[in-house]
């Protein structure tokens, strides 16, 4: 109840009420930042773009019940436009050259998130969301705008495809 | 459970534990204070959506067409220099489309050459309004004759979903021989049906204006017995592209037979023109039978440049090494291994597991090693995080990151066994003083 009179109060251009609506969430809306950014500097960065969009957007919030999944697409929005823009150069050759050390015996081997990043985008943020945040099937749809079918599909191969890169046991497991 | 998921859920735990840092709310609060300045913001951007940016890597012709029309609606993914370009109306105009059967249609509008790359301006336009997703399934191979060059772009969306302007670089320019220049167009239309479609084009060199200067560098500079070859700087109206080459095939070779290979990861370079940093545009690397080469592009120099300075900032490389490391009695021993330091802070044996805690500068790490036991190798099962420090070292602050190497079982005789060591050497020096002509 009291998260909507914030939103219509902020929806007014109350600030105040906007960072409170955001602060009561802070440590859902961080772990979401979180898990696609992997490091504390662009996870804060991704929700200062966030506050202002909110900020300049909240008018056309329709569903005020919707804010939070409605503010938390926004987010994850961010986060894969800005992983997008940062992603690395790589060449074909340079390609063949890190598979050999994809299969070595590495010491950074068990950074799961190392071979989470090769994977196509679709597959990373479902596999990102349903195991690193406590979000259901249903939140996820909503936040990624996509059918919960699809969600879980993305999720199967997303996996198999982790197992693939991965190779060795974990293709059997 | 099965075993990927199990590494998931691991991962889980440790996110978990990440406190929301204390400085958030200060910081959102700020943001919110810069936002009520630009009230509008909303409007303004109302085209501007979502810019994408794609780099990939791996250049000599005379050519800058002028066309006297300008492209319409590429503003917000030209860059600066672009956009000058494009405002004096040079080019070559294109207008070629192609159309799926669904209604979708790309269209090259058209391209500017010169002696660093060919740059293609198209767009993709949709009109039932779905155009992030048609992207998606949307693969566009570029084509010079029968080869595929490498580049670079960036793209944007407009907000009702229609249409996406692009803007692609190549990172070499055709060859002399290769007039004619293809779009493959791969679309993965809905239900997993693929069509395919073609844009080419002659490329017109007649009209060709573009002047570039080229410096031939060929300088070496020295890096733990190895050389980096700085080998020219080609500056050209659209951008400065400077090339190198870390190992030409032989030194490759044999440093493979020796079992001393370089595995190039970054190389920073800067580039100063009167003294100013021109803004680095891309970089990348590529190992083939010409050995590994680099090239890094950046901005075009202003026009009153009269001297260009270049600066080698870092490079990042992983190395072969073969350094057993004994653990008979170790507390705290520092290992040198390249020149950099090795701490083993602890060796701890726990049922059926060995615990190695390490500490290293953060940008130094192991990427292949395993445990010796008794003369038998063990793979190493985990990296268990520990943490950063930051460390005051000769007045100058640097991060260390600890960690715990977890092995399947423990002996006497244990030596660890590091093969590959990656760590990044900073430099922060000026290689290179040319005056222009």
């Amino acid at each position: 109840m009291e998260s909507k009179l914030l939103i219509k109060q902020a929806k007014r251009g109350d600030k105040q009420a906007l960072l409170q609506l955001v602060m009561t969430h802070q440590n859902e809306y961080y772990k979401l930042a979180y898990v696609f950014m992997n490091n504390k500097e662009d996870a804060l960065d991704t929700m200062q773009d966030m506050i202002i969009i909110l900020y300049e957007n909240i008018n056309r919030l329709k569903k005020e019940d919707s804010f939070y999944s409605w503010s938390k697409t926004i987010l994850v929005n961010i986060c894969k436009k800005k992983l997008r823009r940062n992603k690395k150069i790589i060449s074909i050759d340079d390609v063949e050259e890190q598979k050999i050390e994809v299969y070595g015996e590495c010491e950074e081997k068990i950074f799961i998130q190392k071979y989470l990043s090769k994977l196509s985008y679709r597959h990373q943020e479902v596999i990102r969301l349903k195991y690193f945040t406590d979000l259901d099937y249903e939140s996820i749809a909503q936040i990624l705008k996509i059918p919960v079918g699809t969600v879980k599909s993305r999720l199967s191969n997303g996996i198999k495809n982790l197992k693939e890169l991965i190779g060795g046991d974990y293709l059997d497991g | 459970m099965d075993k990927i998921e199990e590494l998931l859920y691991e991962e889980k735990r440790i996110i978990d534990e990440i406190n929301v840092p204390e400085e958030l709310e200060m910081i959102l609060t700020n943001s919110l204070e810069k936002a009520s300045k630009k009230k509008n913001r909303g409007l303004q951007k109302s085209i501007a959506v979502c810019i994408i940016v794609l780099l990939f890597f791996s250049f000599n012709i005379e050519t800058l067409a002028f066309y006297g029309k300008k492209l319409v609606g590429y503003d917000n993914v030209m860059s600066g220099t672009l956009q000058e370009l494009n405002e004096l109306g040079k080019g070559q105009v294109v207008e070629e489309s192609f159309s799926f059967s669904d209604g979708v249609t790309v269209t090259l509008d058209g391209v500017m050459l010169d002696d660093n790359s060919l740059i293609l301006y198209y767009s993709i336009d949709d009109p039932r309004g779905n155009i992030q997703n048609v992207s998606e399934r949307m693969n566009i191979y570029l084509m010079f004759g029968k080869s595929l060059p490498s580049y670079r772009g960036i793209g944007e969306f407009d907000e009702e979903g229609n249409y996406l302007r692009f803007v692609l670089q190549t990172n070499d320019p055709p060859s002399f021989f290769d007039n004619t220049v293809k779009l493959n167009l791969n679309y993965n239309i809905e239900g997993n049906k693929s069509e395919y479609g073609e844009i080419s084009f002659k490329l017109d060199r007649k009209q060709a204006v573009g002047k570039s200067i080229r410096v031939p560098i060929n300088k070496n500079i020295s890096i733990d017995k190895k050389s980096i070859r700085v080998k020219s700087l080609t500056a050209s109206p659209t951008s400065t592209v400077i090339k190198g080459q870390i190992q030409n095939i032989l030194e490759l070779g044999l440093d493979y037979i020796k079992k001393e290979r370089i595995y190039p990861e970054d190389i920073q370079l800067a580039l100063y023109a009167n003294g100013k940093e021109i803004e680095l545009q891309g970089a990348g690397m590529t190992t083939n039978l010409n050995g590994i080469n680099y090239d890094l592009v950046f901005d075009r120099l202003p026009e009153n440049t009269k001297e260009v300075q270049l600066e080698l900032r870092s490079f990042e490389g992983i190395y072969d090494v073969d350094q057993k490391i004994d653990l008979g009695d170790v507390d705290n021993k520092i290992v040198e291994i390249k020149g950099q330091d090795i701490n083993i802070n602890s060796v701890k044996k726990d049922g059926d597991y060995t615990y190695i805690l390490i500490t290293t500068e953060e940008t130094t790490t192991l990427p292949k090693l395993n445990l010796n036991i008794n003369g038998e190798n063990k793979e190493l099962l985990e990296t268990i995080p520990e943490g950063y420090e930051k460390r005051e070292i000769n007045g100058e602050e640097k991060t260390y990151y600890s960690r715990t190497l977890k092995f399947l079982g423990n002996g006497d005789n244990m030596n660890l066994h590091v093969q590959r060591i990656r760590y990044t050497k900073i430099f922060n020096q000026i290689v290179l003083d040319y005056k222009l002509k």
